[in-house]
């Protein structure tokens, strides 16, 4: 979705392209939105699925961003970068879709059933710890509250620096930076009460340390 | 866990917390480009229908007509079979039948325009589609796929009002921008069959939904404000916000009733259940097959919702059909809390079933709100509740009668 900041972004996209295309799509050319659509549905899709989750609507969620886009787009103003836009196009509609399942009723059997069906798929060993820690993750996610999730999933997942995340969610750079200690700190705190990330905590603790360990001092700090 | 311990924690989860599965993408292409074909047709079907309206002559019209026929050739120009996927995104946008117009009717002078263009009977009304009445109004019907073809909806726009075709695909549903519809719907098993979005004035909208039933909503702008008229004589109808998918949750409202909303404010819902406050509703079935409807209408939609009588059919001078009197309420039950409870209760079974090692709970709570009389005015579930549920336990609310007025909060647990 963006081409400066790490890792996840599209390598050598010319933003003298990228503008052009965006301007042309703006006034309506179909092929060129559909040029940027292409360019962007895979990372509309990754952040889409860490805000999210497996959920089996993510195609129509996914579907809404670039809807919404395709509506918005004559309103793009070139002030910040298009991918920065685009990730608030998509967090904004993904807030927007939270809270309309929040309204609906709520059955117990209800996350089981909207996973992808392979997500419950019989897999080697390996394969299921890590779906397991997968799940576990997402779970923890959705614990934290829309705005820290906001901020964790693109600065921590997605790689965003602090003063981009603050045009997309509109809020100061302090108080990305505070919402961000926020998250990290409820995340450390919830982790250790998800048991399906025991292995990894194991993994990552050094020899001699304690795995379970709510009571060592260090488990204390923020 | 430290913060060198919590990032690499997070750099793992970097890693892993990616789809695995890339999603339908052809799925997804066919639905987005789909959509945008339609809300492209659709603003280029509003601006035909502005120019159209501004000029006041027919002559302007049908130039808007033919610049949107214009517009229509163009996107369709770029179609080569075999093609690159923009091609298929156009395919896939070719337009559905959302309604036949059985009959436009006014007097000398009025039209009834389809995307901006002149429309008679026979005409089709597609998704995306703007329909617009000026000093005439429009009869038409929907039907439901070969052989049967059975009448699914008939539906009339009354004069000067001007409705966009939201979705054609299952419900109908139109968005009514100005004046008022009137529907006679055939119930379907589950789902909605037609609904009506009325915008109001800060962009929120409101939806009414119908599963089965004979109603009208009038779209009524005064002084900055927007106020939603729903006339109900018979069935049930769901009033709230659209939802992305799925049926409308929101105040559930029984036959007969006259509602007023103020679309700024939600909680702003009137409802009379007396059957002289409801308008006198149009047998619009029949109209369509012989009867007259919409011919010369003396009434204004704004005029018919602010001024008594109320119950003055304004489509049609013909056929007016008696409002049904609401059934004469039961004697007051003591236990009416108990008695509702135990209704709704009823119509979930079958949804909680234990399984293994699931069990399913389901926590709601129900707001009714009675008359002086103990009547129910208004029923709504936080969180709303299936609406087939919905709809099963609203027959058994309103025939409760409560030993007190004001409003009951009955906590649903099952």
């Amino acid at each position: 979705m963006a081409s400066s900041y790490s890792g996840h972004g599209r390598a050598g996209a010319s933003m003298t392209e990228e503008d052009s295309l965006v301007a042309t799509a703006a006034a309506g050319d179909k092929a060129a939105f559909r040029a940027l659509y292409t360019r962007h549905r895979a990372d509309v899709a990754r952040l889409v699925y860490r805000m999210l989750g497996a959920r089996s609507d993510l195609d129509d969620v996914i579907q809404e961003v670039f809807f919404q886009v395709y509506k918005s787009l004559k309103d793009f103003r070139g002030k910040s970068k298009f991918s920065t836009w685009l990730h608030r196009v998509t967090v904004n509609v993904v807030l927007m879709h939270r809270r309309a399942a929040k309204s609906r009723p709520v059955y117990a059997e209800e996350t089981a059933q909207d996973l992808t069906p392979d997500d419950d798929a019989v897999l080697p060993d390996e394969d299921a710890d890590r779906r397991a820690r997968v799940r576990a993750f997402a779970r923890v996610l959705a614990r934290l509250a829309d705005k820290k999730r906001v901020v964790f999933v693109l600065h921590e997942l997605e790689g965003m620096a602090p003063s981009e995340i603050a045009d997309v969610v509109g809020a100061p750079v302090l108080t990305v930076r505070t919402r961000l200690f926020y998250a990290r700190r409820e995340i450390e705190e919830m982790l250790r009460d998800e048991p399906s990330l025991a292995p990894l905590r194991a993994r990552f603790a050094k020899p001699g340390e304690a795995v379970a360990r709510r009571e060592t001092p260090e488990e204390g700090e923020a | 866990m430290s913060d060198d311990k919590l990032d690499r924690a997070i750099k793992a989860a970097r890693k892993d917390l990616a789809p695995k599965r890339e999603p339908d993408w052809d799925a997804i292409d066919e639905k987005l480009f789909a959509r945008i074909d339609a809300d492209a047709s659709s603003e280029e079907s509003a601006r035909a229908a502005r120019l159209g309206a501004g000029s006041h002559g027919r002559g302007w019209s049908i130039v808007a007509g033919g610049l949107a026929l214009a517009a229509a050739v163009a996107v369709y120009a770029g179609h080569k079979p075999g093609g690159a996927p923009l091609d298929r995104a156009s395919a896939a946008a070719a337009p559905v039948t959302a309604s036949a117009l059985v009959r436009a009717g006014g007097a000398a002078g009025s039209d009834v325009l389809i995307a901006g263009a002149p429309a008679a009977a026979g005409a089709t009304l597609h998704a995306g589609e703007v329909l617009e009445t000026h000093g005439a109004s429009a009869l038409l019907e929907r039907e439901g796929p070969a052989p049967d073809g059975a009448l699914l909806v008939a539906w009339s726009v009354e004069e000067n009002s001007r409705v966009a075709v939201v979705k054609a695909v299952g419900a109908l549903v139109v968005s009514l921008e100005r004046g008022a519809v009137e529907a006679q719907v055939t119930p379907v098993a589950s789902g909605e069959a037609f609904a009506v979005d009325v915008p109001g004035a800060a962009g929120s909208i409101t939806r009414v939904a119908v599963h089965g039933t004979h109603l009208r909503v009038s779209r009524v702008e005064a002084a900055g404000h927007v106020k939603l008229v729903v006339d109900l004589s018979e069935g049930v109808v769901s009033i709230g916000a659209p939802p992305r998918s799925g049926s409308t949750y929101g105040a559930l409202v029984t036959a007969p009733a006259h509602v007023e909303l103020d679309t700024a404010d939600p909680t702003s819902l009137v409802v009379s259940h007396l059957p002289e406050d409801v308008r006198l509703p149009v047998d619009l079935a029949s109209a369509g097959t012989g009867g007259a409807v919409a011919a010369g209408s003396p009434a204004s939609p704004t005029a018919a919702t602010a001024t008594p009588p109320r119950n003055a059919p304004a489509v049609a001078q013909v056929a007016p059909r008696p409002v049904p009197a609401a059934p004469r309420p039961p004697a007051a039950d003591p236990n009416a809390e108990a008695t509702v409870a135990a209704a709704v209760k009823a119509c979930m079974t079958g949804r909680t079933k234990a399984d293994g090692e699931v069990t399913v709970t389901v926590s709601s709570s129900l707001e009714v709100r009675l008359s002086e009389d103990g009547v129910v005015d208004l029923a709504r579930f936080s969180p709303p509740l299936p609406p087939d549920v919905q709809l099963c336990a609203a027959n058994a609310i309103y025939k409760t009668r409560f030993p007190r007025s004001g409003t009951v909060t009955i906590d649903l647990k099952f």
